[in-house]
């Protein structure tokens, strides 16, 4: 099969989440992504497993004599560099900038989210860079951008909550320091869109013959995401306060507790016709007949028995059961899925989107696919992330040609890791 | 569509855009590339026009927030897809389109004679995407599937919301955006295929599949055996949240042991934080007490901005919590001027959140707001498939158009 970007090679000098998510993108669809890895800044190749996992000792404090730092790549780093090659290269000598620059000549895109200065310092800026090679794609990731901010460091749960996020998700009632700001969804937002402008620039420079230089700042790629929520302010003069799960126009429309602990299932009725069917599938209980609950308008009038009467019919029933009853009946309802209900999940797992790779120390994980697959042009299998400088031998001996000789006096002096 | 000297980089690009929900934002980024992407309605109006807010809460077809803000630098057309007439003229427009968005439930572009394997016929280049909640094919194909339902069924909604209070969904429709954004992802690598097969493809884009990628449960699950619990916005080490302050809240985080070194400077040191027991992650978790308490008394004394800067200036990640009025306000925001001012012609004159991607060659901009119900009917139908103003009666007296 012809991967989509098989031949197009890119230089990835990014840590944490959107940057690698993004250029991993890639690598699914064929490009050579090699990370530039460094001894001194490991970031996601330390910690634990889990969605919420531990950031133990800096590098700097971490004594690399007693460990083989080969081995390390937590569950955290394999999830967002599959399929990339790992070159250990030191950029802090010059001599590493040299030999930076020779691959820059042989590549086709550099993705960075490093700060704006230390890729200046390094003679990595556009600028420089397109003097070495003239239609190279240079693509910044950064926070928040160049301007005021731009020397903060921020995550994304701290983005969450510097765009309008964070306000805008809670119950009505939920204070401001419980809402849901623990999360990346904005890493995984801002890594797909600055995939998406490297295709673009790549496809466009398959007409144009150019290269050229591309800034996704993470924080306007999240808050693009609440269009309705700014012109809500911007038209209407208006700070809409977190929903929650109900909806203004219709009801049953929220979450409801099943049979279990801590487990849930959603219910979304949108129309007279489909609350028909929501009674139905009850089995049309008598309390479903009352005329305060007869049209959207006196449903959401009185929205609050409702729900009662729909919770004790909900409690009975696990969350997938709830789905199942009322999606037969054509009402819209799903289960609130937590990892392990995704881990067991029934339909992804049908249409064939995990896949099981051997972690080494790790165990064997589960990954599912890519967000999007693709019938043509991608990997149907990803493979495992590099371990670091896993591919040291390819590109100094292949890629650039050096002799072992030369590689031997590179190590010595601390250049190559 | 240009901006200035310099095309945009899609320019050239032809999409055909029939989405009404799911995909609405696929077709704005590929219009935001500067595709020229065509809007085709039901001579009724697309349902996004029915979605609020309004401009002054007051429904209309030109009144919808929620379309206008989906619908910019798209051209806008109707289309009756339901009779023979209109059938016919979307075949003239897919064979010499270049990709096709649709976000209808599974089947009914078969139902209509116009799925990918017809238009296939017509434009073997024709890159096709559909967008559902569950895709085109499994056993949860046929489910009916809103923003809620998949919100839950993708994870992210089990492990979002204060600690003791049911699972809460995210601002705006997210699983109808982030599939919209992995869709063209897909479209665009669909595209770079081609540059050298010469064949399209149909991009099947589930929001299920989406959802999960972004939640990272499988594999989060798999490795750990853990499921995660909700716990508002606390991430990580303490602090690791949002906290009140002098004028509104800030968001701290101590994720790694230069942030907590950090964060004591900031702080002053307080001799009672000052061991080596307190740069343990889970010591601290378990002294949340004893750190709120001083994490607050300095909070409360300053005001947001100081606190973000001072926790910066110490390599802190900290940033204030804004609500859309306060991020509309902030210097960087400003300066970089991310909002964009456009005129439209019902609502007026406002501005829109920009387009966060900066190309150095081929920039982009909002340069058109979204289409009034047909405006572009004679653009398309007269200027570029050759219809008689005649003919365009025509079709308009059968509503076709």
């Amino acid at each position: 099969m012809t991967l989509a970007l098989s031949g197009i090679r890119i230089l990835d000098l990014t840590d944490a989440i959107s940057g690698p998510f993004s250029t991993m993108l890639l690598a699914n669809c064929g490009a050579e992504v090699i990370r530039i890895e460094s001894l001194r800044h490991l970031g996601f190749r330390f910690g634990g497993a889990g969605e919420n996992p531990g950031f133990p000792l800096e590098s700097e404090d971490f004594d690399f004599t007693k460990v083989d730092t080969s081995l390390l790549m937590s569950p955290n780093f394999s999830r967002y560099n599959l399929d990339k090659l790992s070159l250990a290269l030191n950029l802090t000598k010059p001599e590493g900038r040299d030999l930076f620059n020779k691959l820059v000549k042989l590549s086709d895109v550099v993705v960075d989210n490093l700060s704006f200065s230390v890729m200046k310092n390094w003679g990595f800026d556009y600028d420089t860079l397109r003097e070495i090679k003239k239609d190279i794609i240079v693509v910044k990731i950064p926070s928040l951008g160049r301007g005021p901010h731009e020397q903060w460091t921020t995550w994304g749960m701290n983005l969450l909550s510097f765009t309008g996020f964070a306000h805008g998700w809670g119950h009505p009632d939920t204070p401001m320091e419980e809402r849901a700001a623990n999360n990346t969804y904005g890493d995984y937002i801002a890594g797909m869109k600055a995939a998406s402008t490297i295709l673009a620039a790549l496809y466009n420079r398959s007409n144009s013959g150019e290269g050229q230089y591309i800034e996704v700042a993470q924080a306007e790629a999240t808050a693009s995401m609440l269009g309705p929520y700014f012109m809500d302010y911007f038209v209407n003069d208006r700070v809409s306060p977190p929903r929650g799960n109900r909806h203004p126009q219709f009801a049953p429309y929220n979450c409801f507790p099943c049979k279990g602990d801590d487990r849930w299932c959603v219910i979304a009725v949108s129309s007279d016709e489909e609350w028909h069917q929501f009674c139905g599938a009850l089995g049309s209980p008598k309390w479903a007949e009352d005329a305060r609950f007869q049209t959207m308008e006196n449903r959401l009038k009185n929205n609050e028995e409702l729900e009662v009467n729909i919770k004790a019919w909900t409690r009975q029933f696990t969350p997938h059961q709830v789905m199942k009853i009322l999606q037969s009946a054509g009402v819209p309802a799903g289960a609130v899925q937590n990892s392990e209900d995704l881990y067991y999940d029934h339909h992804l797992r049908n249409r064939g989107h995990m896949f099981t790779l051997d972690h080494g120390q790790h165990g064997e994980i589960t990954f599912d696919g890519p967000p999007v697959r693709l019938a043509a042009g991608q990997k149907p299998q990803p493979e495992n992330a590099p371990r670091l400088g896993e591919h040291n031998d390819y590109v100094y001996q292949q890629l650039l040609g050096l002799t072992r000789e030369e590689i031997r006096q590179l190590i010595k002096d601390k250049v190559i890791f | 569509m240009t901006t200035g000297d310099s095309a945009a980089v899609l320019d050239g690009l032809k999409v055909l855009d029939l989405t009404e929900e799911r995909g609405l934002y696929a077709g704005k980024m590929l219009a935001d590339f500067g595709a020229d992407v065509i809007k085709i309605e039901n001579p009724a109006g697309s349902k996004d026009r029915q979605v609020g807010p309004f401009k002054d809460d007051v429904p209309g077809l030109e009144t919808s927030l929620y379309f206008i803000s989906f619908n910019t630098n798209k051209r806008g057309i109707t289309l009756n897809l339901d009779s023979q007439a209109g059938q016919d003229i979307f075949k003239r427009l897919a064979a010499q389109a270049d990709i096709v968005i649709e976000d209808a439930e599974v089947g009914r572009m078969a139902s209509l004679g116009l799925d990918y394997p017809v238009l296939r016929k017509l434009n073997p280049r024709l890159i096709m995407a559909s967008i559902t909640g569950f895709g085109q094919t499994g056993p949860y194909s046929n489910y009916k599937s809103p923003d809620l339902v998949s919100f839950a069924m993708g994870g992210l909604m089990n492990v979002n919301g204060p600690e003791n209070a049911p699972p809460v969904v995210a601002p705006c429709e997210q699983t109808h955006y982030s599939t919209a954004v992995a869709t063209v992802f897909g479209i665009l690598t669909a595209l770079f295929l081609r540059v050298s097969t010469g064949e399209g493809q149909l991009v099947d884009a589930s929001a299920h599949q989406v959802g999960a990628a972004l939640t990272g449960g499988v594999w989060g699950y798999s490795s750990s055996s853990q499921i995660r619990e909700r716990a508002g916005s606390q991430f990580g080490a303490v602090p690791g949240r949002i906290y009140p302050c002098k004028d509104g809240y800030v968001h701290i985080l101590t994720i790694r042991p230069n942030h907590w070194r950090g964060f004591l400077n900031v702080m002053g040191n307080p001799e009672v934080l000052t061991g080596d027991e307190w740069y343990s992650a889970p010591y601290r978790n378990g002294n949340v007490d004893i750190i709120d308490a001083h994490v607050t008394e300095y909070t409360m004394t300053h005001t947001k901005l100081e606190i973000a800067e001072q926790c910066q200036a110490n390599g802190v990640p900290c940033t204030p919590v804004n609500t859309a009025a306060d991020f509309t306000r902030d210097p960087h925001i400003k300066e970089r001027e991310f909002f964009t001012e456009i005129e439209h012609p019902v609502i007026g004159r406002h501005s829109y959140p920009g387009l966060p991607y900066q190309f150095s060659k081929t920039p982009c901009s909002i340069n058109r707001p979204a289409p009034l119900l047909g405006q572009h009917n004679s653009d398309v139908y007269c200027n570029e498939l050759g219809y008689t103003a005649d003919e365009l009666a025509e079709l308009k007296a059968a509503k076709t158009i």
